[in-house]
């Protein structure tokens, strides 16, 4: 068993928690065969250094990550289902090929650059965004948390989005 | 006018991202209204594609507040206030 200190990296403390990490996948992809995959790529991307600053709670961000990277494998799948429905060569989808060191490189970037931006708004836009996009609460129990209206939960989303969809710029083809 | 366009599409892609994001709202009509779309045009379905991984990046941002802490200092404050004057601390 690996004993965890502060010192340890993200990938420490992910391969300490794969199983615990794993059960978060299968609760987002359902098949225990996607799982691996997500928590594979979710691995690698940390190990490359998916952020390069210390991160204040490591197996919280180490579940973000797998939330999200299962999120998109999900989003993908749905796609491609809806578009065999159209008789559409499914072929012709994006699928993102195993990634180079380069675009690695330019992925940690662009969430460097996102975080920045990020950082620039209110911290009640930050809180809301965060409980939303990294933590996966509905916005109903983010209404909750915040002791505020729906409504304003939902504005303070679409903000912070807003600022995120302004780096569109980072993303080339 | 082609910069006008690529704004356009690239609102409407990002919109279609952030819908497809709440799952619990995001039903069959929706998919296959979106698939319309992208089907509609190769460009639509390429600002779609930079939309999702743009989205996918910044669900990757380390957390930039503690929640925690905000929501101790935000009680302290005024348990019922959500004017915006409690963000400027």
């Amino acid at each position: 068993m690996l004993s965890l200190t502060s010192e340890s990296s993200l990938g420490d403390v992910f391969v300490a928690n794969r199983a615990q990490l794993l059960h978060v996948a299968r609760r987002i992809v359902r098949t225990t065969d996607l799982a691996d995959d997500v928590v594979q790529d979710a691995y690698l991307r940390i190990a490359d250094g998916a952020c390069d600053r210390k991160v204040d709670k490591p197996m919280g961000y180490c579940c973000q990550v797998v939330r999200n990277l299962a999120l998109d494998h999900c989003r993908r799948q749905s796609l491609e289902a809806t578009y065999r429905t159209f008789d559409v060569d499914v072929e012709t989808l994006d699928v993102p090929g195993p990634a180079s060191p380069d675009r690695v490189m330019r992925d940690r970037q662009a969430v460097g650059l996102i975080e920045k931006a990020l950082s620039a708004l209110s911290p009640r836009t930050r809180v809301a965004f965060q409980l939303y996009r990294l933590e996966g609460l509905t916005q109903r129990d983010i209404a909750a948390q915040m002791g505020c209206a729906l409504g304003l939960v939902n504005r303070l989303i679409a903000e912070a989005d807003e600022a995120i969809g302004a780096m569109r710029h980072l993303i080339k083809d | 006018m082609a910069q006008e366009q690529d704004d356009l599409i690239w609102r409407t892609a990002w919109d279609w991202v952030r819908r497809e994001h709440d799952r619990e709202n995001f039903g069959e009509g929706s998919r296959v209204e979106m698939v319309t779309w992208l089907l509609a045009d190769p460009a639509h379905r390429k600002a779609y594609d930079k939309a999702a991984r743009l989205w996918l990046l910044a669900g990757l941002v380390p957390p930039t507040i503690d929640v925690d802490a905000w929501k101790k200092t935000r009680n302290r404050a005024s348990p019922e206030d959500a004017a915006p004057s409690d963000d400027d601390a």
